[in-house]
């Protein structure tokens, strides 16, 4: 019997784009897959886009917390072998999850895998693949989150480059192909946010991973070994 | 990780020195971040390059840094400014400034001069780290450039120019 995937989606007010999401989910061809929806308190008609669209999803509402703790809900939940993430605006290409369980069980050391991304931009076109480190161009084995724990929370932005970072520290194995795994969609309403850095936070990321091995490792600063 | 302490010399006072657009930078508790976004490298300074840096994000003329430099750590300004020198060679070396100005030669002996006299003050040393480089560069939240993909951007570059 193939393993389950649980698949994480949150969404804040998505209604636009969600059905399109959730669609790409299921046209996926890779085993049994448990979709589980956290509607991080949406206003607009995402809730009847769920119901429409995926029937068969486990849906959880709760008042807005942000994308870190609606995916915190969503892993409290899941139960399946292998974790997956999309968000409501973005979408799976056909067979992601297919060319993805072909790496893991290829490479016995890996814990998650990454593909590339294609950003499909405002005029509908697909841009030229690229590497980002993203949670949604990859799949994890459910014990690279039981490792590493899930996302920080009380982050606003960047709490998936959190994640990777404390994955790295944590010793997991990560296995990058060239193959697309995800379509992330540029529009109005995620173009003008975050466009600084310091509102991605990535400077106090960069400053508690620092620390973070310092204490580890036990050693002064500068005396840091690399990862 | 690497280390860099050491860059061209000469007399300070000639050089305009600007910290380039790209470059994010932050003092946490005394420990200074650099972050270039270009590239996805980090950098992380130790007491005296932070102590240099924080100055040049203030606009402080260098001149002005040597003498507190001489002042706070109990050296001679000739070395405040070849240790200086030493640490914008350094930034420049790692693409986070641009340095106009000539550097006259002969600093550089006071490194060594510092060193074998055992001066308290540690030389300013910047550490490089390359681990996060797809994490921090290539983040797609964000603008997209003429070529459709997105690029990040410092909303306060900070520059400094020798008065």
């Amino acid at each position: 019997m193939a393993p389950l995937v649980s698949v994480i989606l949150p969404v804040f007010n998505g209604e636009r784009f969600l059905a399109a999401a959730i669609r790409s989910v299921y046209e996926q061809d890779a085993g049994p897959i448990e979709l589980i929806v956290i509607d991080d308190g949406s206003t607009d008609g995402s809730l009847e886009v769920i119901r429409a669209a995926a029937p068969d999803a486990r849906v959880i509402r709760q008042e807005n917390s942000g994308p870190a703790a609606a995916r915190n809900s969503g892993l409290a939940e899941a139960r399946g072998d292998y974790f997956a993430f999309i968000d409501a605006d973005d979408m799976w290409p056909p067979g992601k999850l297919e060319r993805q369980f072909g790496v893991l069980v290829e490479d016995h050391g890996a814990d998650m895998t990454l593909g590339r991304t294609r950003c499909i931009l405002p005029d509908g076109t697909l841009a030229e693949p690229r590497f980002f480190m993203q949670l949604g161009c990859g799949l994890y084995y459910r014990r690279a989150f039981e490792r590493a724990g899930g996302f920080d929370g009380t982050l606003r932005f960047s709490e998936d480059i959190d994640w990777f970072t404390r994955a790295r520290e944590a010793g997991l194995q990560l296995r990058v192909t060239e193959d697309v795994a995800l379509h992330y969609r540029l529009h109005e309403g995620n173009l003008t946010r975050g466009t600084d850095v310091h509102d991605l936070g990535y400077l106090p990321l960069v400053k508690r991973s620092l620390d973070r091995r310092r204490e580890r490792v036990g050693v002064k600063p500068f005396e840091l070994p690399p990862l | 990780m690497t280390q860099t302490n050491s860059g061209p010399t000469g007399d300070a006072s000639t050089f305009s020195v600007s910290i380039r657009p790209h470059v994010a930078h932050e003092n946490f508790d005394g420990e200074v971040i650099i972050l270039n976004l270009n590239i996805g490298l980090y950098h992380a300074l130790n007491e005296t390059a932070g102590f240099i840096w924080s100055r040049m994000a203030d606009h402080e003329p260098t001149e002005s840094i040597v003498q507190e430099m001489a002042s706070e750590y109990g050296i001679s300004v000739e070395v405040a400014r070849a240790m200086f020198l030493s640490f914008v060679g350094a930034i420049e070396h790692e693409e986070l400034v641009d340095v106009k100005g000539s550097r006259p030669e002969g600093a550089a002996q006071h490194e060594g001069q510092t060193r074998k006299a055992g001066a308290p003050v540690t030389w300013p040393v910047m550490d490089t780290y390359r681990d996060m480089q797809h994490a921090l560069v290539l983040d797609p939240i964000h603008e997209v450039d003429e070529s459709g993909w997105p690029v990040v951007k410092v909303q306060k570059p900070t520059n400094w120019t020798e008065k």
